[in-house]
């Protein structure tokens, strides 16, 4: 997500001044509570090797499903893993996935929006249409569908919700492509022999930025969610790898008498949802107040 | 108003050609033969040839497009490659299951949201208004599955309420089938209560700073005349965008709803499905969800224009 | 119903059951055995499981059961699934029986048989009255319509094996039946006592083809209806020749897919009799009332292994092979795999219900024994251990929980294998129809009673569900004398040397012998659960309510 965020910055920042959002975005309260969650999320991913007080894989099989405890935070499963352990390696998975999902969907909604607004005509037409293709299956089963000619993986998860972002991002970039495109300036680069794809990232990228940056948040949350949802049904992340999801599906069956296997990656889910909607909906304060939700 | 409605309905047939074109490609691509998954393991060379000649599958690929939507379209859903069993029937029976889940989510979502919207708007800006936008946050941010654990957990085995799962059939039970639905209802419903209170939240502040909240006031309208007779009224307009849209999500939702209390209804027929690698299911069930989804979202088109008559001209 | 006393209560009858066993082998060491006759029927073991008998049955009733897979079809002759069997051998009946400890068989829709002492000849006499369920009487003609239609290729039957010796099938009156061999079957009795061995009707099968959607037996139920993904109805068979059974006046056999729903239909007594339970799912069904877990302690039909392809190096090694044996962690998949309701198998895999058992077999270790899975690797050759992969299908996740298990085990000695998780019909076609693998965990089990149903099939060079590509001529050739030889003592010396002939090459390593978990409500009475899973006693069970 981090990473994301600044190659997409990089042309605001070029420019001389701070935005003003930038600005109006440090006193927002709610953005900042927001970020402080992603940020404690993105640290426990960062450094699971070093928090982490047990391999996420190493069985302690003579403590089967004990509880928390001083060695072991969160309890064990029923392998006698550290259920801590793998929560944090977990939060490594959700990011990774939820990045690279993102990515694609940038790169190829991006690109395909781009194009449409470029060219037009045809180019629009067929592109646009194909958007809408994809947007009128419901999210999940669309992804499902994907994973079901794919084959259950996690990178074919981080492809399968990629898909799914890929017509959100035609049109957000579509849309902020043909405002520039009609300006006189965008005219003058072409006229002045400027390329395409110069003429786009100089100009377009800067323009959609706002809502691209409200959009993308709220998409690495959805991301989150539905890897963990694509796990839970057995069709992401395969055993023993540690995603939240998966560890939430196995551990239900022991929630009467070993809740921790069940609530430490539920909550684990919902924190880190949480922490990028809240931060989602802050940006979109600053960034377009007309959105305000 | 018709010429609206036809003019959409047009519009759809292309997506809808494209997306079958599409579901029905993506499904021949997928990997391994049904041939195997149905005849078990080393099937004799004749086997499969017989199957594939039964299946259908010996013929050209845009064959056997037309003929499966040729079948579709005269009500012939096809045969499960797995169990031999007829689609159509299978759907039959599973169709009401997904459709009640699915409606009495909307139900929960709407009953709890729109109120509470309401209420947050009217109490702008108070204790009352931040604790429900945060309760919406919550809402928003909290999986349906790991909901409906919980749950299930506490009204099912902490407190046996409510069964922990399974499906019985109204007719038979109505109470027994109320009990059976309650939990996955709420937990399929609650998520999209938050977004539809966030919506009614912030469509109905919108509308209070419009003129003519302000010209009623200035009539000196009482407050509760002026929330039931004006504002409702525009707020609304919004929100039944949003309730149309959230029938996707709870369709999507209804996967994993129906996989924790174990309700046999069209996504657990999908996920079966996609273990099994049965495509003429699969491509079925995407294909008709689909339409039911475009067909929804229609409506809500539909009805939105008719609430806002300013774009029926458009 | 506590599970000690139940383990007592096997442990008892294991005791007498091999006592009886010492005296009928004794009695028929040379010379024509006779097993049945007129008064054997009545003197059928009065056991019951763990049940006081002081009430009388109440008749009446429907007994509701769930299980978890549809039939595939519902021809006895032409599909050998378990679920389909589940149905049917309450529908058709076999020859012969077994005993409820799997141990002696007896006849059944035979009244008594007679075997010539070059054991070449079997002369059935049948048991008189027995009506088809639409009124015709069962005679020899039907058997041996029965038994020529099972041979036949054309018929298809995966079991058409059993017959493969016989040579001709004489109905010489309505009520005897003789069967001449070209060679010994020594299992043909234990064959005829199977579900897949099932008496049809001639004049049913001449009129409808096969018996794929039509049921028509002699068995204590008569077929009502089947609708697919719900349930197959049965209703009480009233000329059953056991007076008085079956009980319950209806039989439902519902099917639940998913492994939690039935149990949850266990818990809100939706059902009465739950089938092919998780055995992570014993302890929640302890703790709720008036539900009561079943488990048979001596283990069951179902096995879980490591297998290994023998034809890749380094497994083409039987010292690596062996290594991975010395390897494996027993213990800690049947502790946290199956939550201790399994048997760890450090010997051969025959059962230990099983009068085939090698008692004596002891290979490998419980828990790892990492010096000398080591020291094997040193000794092939790869002391500083290699990379390979473990092949599994996460779709059971007790067969996920044990390739993470061996993962673990493995790397401790130096082999690191990476996991292939495979969704369930790739696994099939990889492992077992291409043999595309290195190192896979499986589960293999059926209502397998007699051990050459649990050897053959898997062991021997020339059968097809032998994925590991084992192949060995010792091996093959003790197995064909297991099937050719007809006194058990001798069948069980020959077992007993090809179970070590086999695990000691290593072509899988052996895991553990599962325990099945199963419930009923605490009504239901005079269950008898069997090793196989199966439900062929059905007919004794009544309700309390």
């Amino acid at each position: 997500m981090a990473a994301t965020a600044t190659t997409l910055g990089r042309p605001a920042v070029r420019r001389t001044f701070v935005p003003p959002w930038v600005r109006r975005l440090s006193r927002n309260k709610l953005a900042l509570a927001g970020g402080a969650v992603v940020l404690l999320v993105a640290l426990a991913a960062l450094f699971a090797p070093l928090i982490s007080p047990h391999s996420p894989y190493q069985q302690y099989t003579a403590d089967q499903l004990v509880g928390p405890s001083s060695t072991y935070p969160l309890g064990t499963d029923e392998l006698g893993r550290d259920v801590f352990s793998r929560v944090l390696y977990g939060a490594r998975i959700s990011i990774q996935v939820a990045a690279i999902s993102v990515a694609i969907g940038l790169l190829v909604g991006g690109s395909l929006g781009l194009l449409a607004a470029y060219h037009g005509g045809a180019w629009d037409l067929v592109i646009m249409r194909f958007a809408d293709v994809l947007f009128a299956f419901p999210s999940l089963l669309l992804a499902i569908a994907v994973l079901a000619l794919l084959g259950p993986s996690l990178a074919n998860v981080m492809v399968a919700i990629g898909i799914i972002f890929v017509p959100i991002f035609v049109r957000v970039i579509r849309a902020a492509g043909l405002v520039i495109v009609q300006e006189q300036y965008v005219e003058a680069s072409r006229a002045g022999g400027a390329g395409a794809v110069r003429i786009m990232l100089r100009h377009v990228l800067p323009n959609a930025l706002p809502p691209l940056l409200v959009q993308t948040t709220l998409a690495i949350s959805y991301a989150i969610l539905s890897e963990a949802s694509l796990s839970f049904l057995g069709l992401g992340a395969q055993p023993p790898e540690p995603s939240w999801g998966s560890m939430l599906s196995s551990g239900r069956g022991f929630m009467t008498f070993a809740p921790w296997t069940a609530f430490a990656p539920g909550t684990a889910i919902f924190v880190a949802v949480l922490g990028f909607n809240i931060l989602g909906d802050g940006l979109r304060d600053v960034l377009d107040p007309r959105m305000k939700l | 108003m018709l010429r609206y409605i036809r003019t959409r309905v047009l519009a759809m047939v292309p997506v809808l050609v494209g997306m079958s074109i599409l579901v029905f490609v993506t499904m021949r691509l997928i990997p391994g033969d049904a041939a195997v998954v149905f005849l078990g393991t080393k099937p004799t060379p004749e086997a499969i040839a017989a199957f594939r000649e039964k299946a259908g599958l010996d013929q050209p690929m845009y064959v056997q497009y037309v003929d499966w939507i040729g079948r579709l379209v005269r009500g012939d859903l096809g045969l499960s490659l797995t169990t031999g069993t007829n689609i159509g029937h299978e759907l039959s029976t599973r169709l009401p299951i997904t459709a009640e889940l699915t409606l009495l989510s909307m139900l929960v979502a709407v009953v709890v949201a729109v109120p509470l919207g309401i209420l947050a708007a009217i109490k702008h800006n108070t204790a009352v208004d931040l604790g429900l936008t945060g309760l919406g946050m919550i809402g928003l941010s909290l999986p349906n599955f790991w909901l409906g654990t919980l749950l299930a957990f506490l009204f099912a085995i902490k407190v046996q309420w409510f069964p922990p799962g399974g499906y019985v059939p109204f007719g038979e039970d109505p109470v027994g089938n109320l009990k059976a639905m309650t939990l996955p209802a709420i937990s399929l419903g609650l998520v999209s209560a938050s977004v539809i209170m966030r919506m009614t939240r912030s469509s109905m502040l919108e509308v209070v700073r419009q003129d003519f909240v302000r010209t009623a006031r200035a009539k000196g309208l009482r407050e509760g005349v002026i929330t039931r007779r004006h504002m409702l009224k525009s707020a609304l307009i919004p929100v039944v965008t949003v309730i149309g849209m959230e029938f996707g999500y709870i369709f999507g939702g209804a996967f994993l709803v129906e996989a924790v209390f174990y309700l046999p209804g069209v996504a657990t027929y999908a996920l079966l499905a996609v273990n099994q690698r049965d495509y003429p299911v699969l491509q079925t069930v995407v294909l008709l969800v689909t339409l039911v989804f475009m067909l929804v979202n229609l409506l809500v088109d539909v009805l939105y224009t008719y609430l806002d008559p300013r774009l029926r001209v458009a | 119903m506590s599970r000690s006393s139940e383990t007592e209560l096997i442990a008892k009858i294991r005791t007498v059951a091999v006592n009886r066993r010492r005296l009928l082998l004794g009695a028929t060491a040379a010379g024509a055995v006779v097993i049945g006759g007129r008064d054997a029927v009545a003197a059928q073991p009065a056991r019951t499981f763990a049940l006081a008998r002081q009430d009388a049955p109440k008749p009446g009733g429907i007994l509701k059961v769930a299980t978890s897979t549809d039939p595939v079809g519902l021809d006895p002759m032409i599909s050998s699934a378990y679920s389909t069997a589940l149905i049917t051998e309450h529908v058709y009946g076999s020859l012969m029986q077994y005993d409820k400890e799997l141990n002696e068989v007896s006849p059944d829709l035979a009244e008594s048989v007679e075997i010539s002492e070059d054991r070449l000849l079997y002369t059935f006499k049948l048991r008189q009255g027995v009506k088809w369920h639409d009124g015709q009487p069962f005679t020899a003609e039907d058997v041996k319509f029965s038994m020529e239609r099972q041979k036949d290729p054309a018929t298809g039957s995966p079991n058409a094996y059993m017959y493969a010796a016989v040579e001709s099938v004489t109905a010489v009156d309505p009520a005897t039946v003789e069967v001449r061999f070209g060679q010994v079957t020594g299992p043909f009795l234990a064959f005829m006592a199977s579900p897949w061995a099932s008496m049809v009707p001639k004049h049913v099968v001449e009129a409808a083809g096969d018996l794929q959607t039509v049921m028509v037996g002699t068995g204590p139920f008569k077929f009502v209806s089947y609708e697919p993904g719900k349930a197959v109805k049965l209703v009480k068979n009233a000329d059953y020749y056991v007076p008085g059974q079956p009980y319950v006046d209806e039989l439902e056999i519902q099917f639940i897919t998913d492994n939690t729903s039935r149990l949850n239909a266990a818990i809100t007594r939706q059902v009465d009799l739950v089938q092919e339970l998780a055995k992570k799912d014993h302890r929640q069904l302890s703790s709720m009332p008036g539900v009561q877990a079943i488990t048979l302690e001596s283990g069951s039909c179902n096995w879980a292994y490591t297998g290994m392809n023998v034809t890749r190096p380094p497994f083409d090694n039987p010292l690596v092979r062996q290594a991975v044996a010395f390897a494996k962690n027993r213990r800690a998949i049947a502790d946290n795999v199956m939550f201790g309701l399994a048997i760890p198998l450090t010997g051969g895999i025959v059962p230990e219900w099983s009068w085939a058992h090698a008692e004596g077999l002891q290979l490998y270790p419980e828990t790892p024994d990492i010096e000398r899975a080591k020291a094997l690797l040193a000794e092939a050759g790869l002391p500083d251990g290699f990379e390979t992969t473990l092949k599994v299908s996460p779709a059971y996740s007790e067969l996920a929980g044990q390739a993470a298990v061996d993962q673990e085990a493995l790397r401790a000695v130096g082999i690191n294998a990476e996991i292939v998780n495979l969704e369930w019909g790739t696994f099939i076609n990889d492992v077992f129809g291409n043999n595309d693998f290195d190192l896979q965990v499986c589960g293999w089990g059926g209502p397998f009673i007699d051990p050459d149903e649990f050897l053959y099939p898997e062991f021997h060079s020339d059968q097809g569900f032998n994925p590991h590509l084992f192949a060995d001529p010792e091996v093959d050739k003790l197995l064909n004398e297991g099937r050719t030889t007809f006194e058990r003592e001798e069948r069980k010396a020959i077992y007993d040397r090809v179970q070590e002939r086999i695990f000691t090459l290593a072509p899988v390593a052996a895991g553990t012998n599962n325990v099945i978990v199963q419930a009923q409500q605490d009504y239901v009475k005079g269950f008898t659960p069997l090793p196989t899973g199966m439900m062929r006693w059905v007919r004794e069970v009544w309700l309390d309510k």
